[in-house]
């Protein structure tokens, strides 16, 4: 015969009180029982996101930001922020900062809690991401991100599950009661520095060989979408779950509480490397009810001339370029940045 | 067969009831949806 769970009613009680308390522990914590915010960031290391580096430009660096690359790893791989960074400085003949904040998987809730910390210690003046409900299906897509307990706390951020789905609101909760442990620790002792990143770039950063493509695209075949250059897009009206939407939503408010432009870069895939137009899910402007320039180069003009193999040495996988790919396409679209910056940023 | 309602049968099925709302709190997670997913991310 099986034992019993329990060995008396008091423990079964005993047992009811601790998961009562493990389960309410976000809102009994309340702001007082928090650690910083800093220790959040600080309270993980750079396995999965870099955290550390995260940390450092929200609580330590001061000053603003030009231009900051914020988005999933796609944005990582793609852009070179400090060549963007050199050209920028170049056009406003003094240092410009440009960086680049990504991290691991989509979603724009990820987008919205790390730019709203940032966006609190430091001016943004331009935002540009990419499409962060890409590849999330509806069943995923409601759900918050893997790391959110390093960035949500109830007590801080329990305003931001105004408006999405319960199901959404559940996974928010649970993962602050994840959190709350280390939140807890964190109270008792500061978490140690970082570690110095030493070579261990991320998978993306690295091509098994080099590659330079010799193509005939540039800046002036990049578009930024215009009554001039609409016919160079499509937007396909893809489904987007719910809570993305209204994480959209709320980044399309955040900027514009904060004076911040929001640009989009289109991100081609291996898989759209034909293709002629620049395929959106939806039309963004209209999603963050806000003004998004959006850019992007159609990929059969970005890889026209490559064969199939020359294109794959671009990627590093099928949704991620390499360094190579990296090295290609940062030079293209920075001209058509920079211009909106100067377009869209008042001194 | 009738349940008798005391003190030690509501013990019972509050630990029944928050282990079940424990549970929905772990599933509504991303790593329970789809393990598969997240390694992907990584």
């Amino acid at each position: 015969m099986m034992a019993p769970a329990f060995s008396s009613p008091r423990q079964a009680g005993a047992f009811a009180l601790l998961l009562l308390l493990i389960l309410l522990l976000p809102v009994l914590a309340g702001k007082s029982f928090l650690s910083t915010r800093e220790q959040m960031y600080s309270s993980k290391g750079r396995d999965v996101i870099d955290f550390p580096y995260l940390h450092q430009q929200i609580f330590e660096k001061k000053g603003d930001i030009d231009i900051a690359f914020m988005s999933s790893s796609r944005m990582g791989s793609a852009i070179d922020a400090p060549y963007v960074q050199g050209k920028l400085s170049e056009q406003l003949g003094r240092k410009a900062i440009v960086l680049s904040l990504t991290w691991t998987w989509n979603g724009y809730d990820a987008l919205y809690f790390i730019a709203q910390d940032l966006l609190q210690h430091r001016k943004v003046r331009m935002l540009v991401f990419c499409d962060l409900s890409y590849d999330l299906s509806p069943s995923v897509g409601d759900i918050a991100h893997h790391q959110t307990s390093y960035w949500f706390r109830f007590a801080d951020n329990a305003e931001a599950l105004t408006g999405l789905p319960l199901k959404s609101k559940v996974s928010f909760y649970a993962s602050a009661i994840i959190g709350m442990p280390r939140n807890l620790v964190g109270l008792l002792r500061s978490n140690f520095p970082p570690i110095p990143l030493d070579k261990n770039l991320p998978a993306w950063n690295q091509s098994s060989t080099d590659f330079t493509p010799h193509t005939s695209a540039g800046p002036s075949d990049v578009r930024v979408y215009s009554e001039a250059t609409k016919t160079s897009f499509l937007f396909s009206n893809t489904q987007i779950a719910p809570m993305q939407m209204a994480f959209i939503r709320k980044i399309g408010l955040l900027a514009q509480e904060h004076q911040t432009q929001l640009v989009f870069v289109h991100l081609p895939d291996f898989a759209d490397r034909r293709a002629a137009l620049i395929d959106e899910a939806t039309f963004w402007p209209d999603a963050f009810h806000t003004s998004v320039p959006m850019v992007g180069i159609p990929p059969a003009i970005l890889f026209a001339g490559l064969t199939d193999d020359e294109v794959g040495k671009l990627y590093f996988n099928p949704t991620h370029f390499d360094q190579n790919g990296k090295n290609y396409l940062t030079p293209i679209v920075t001209p058509a940045l920079v211009q909106i910056y100067e377009d869209q940023i008042k001194p | 067969m009738k349940i008798k309602l005391n003190l030690e049968t509501i013990i019972y099925i509050a630990v029944i009831l928050l282990s079940l709302i424990a549970l929905v709190f772990g599933f509504s997670s991303f790593q329970f949806t789809d393990t598969k997913l997240v390694y992907q991310g990584f």
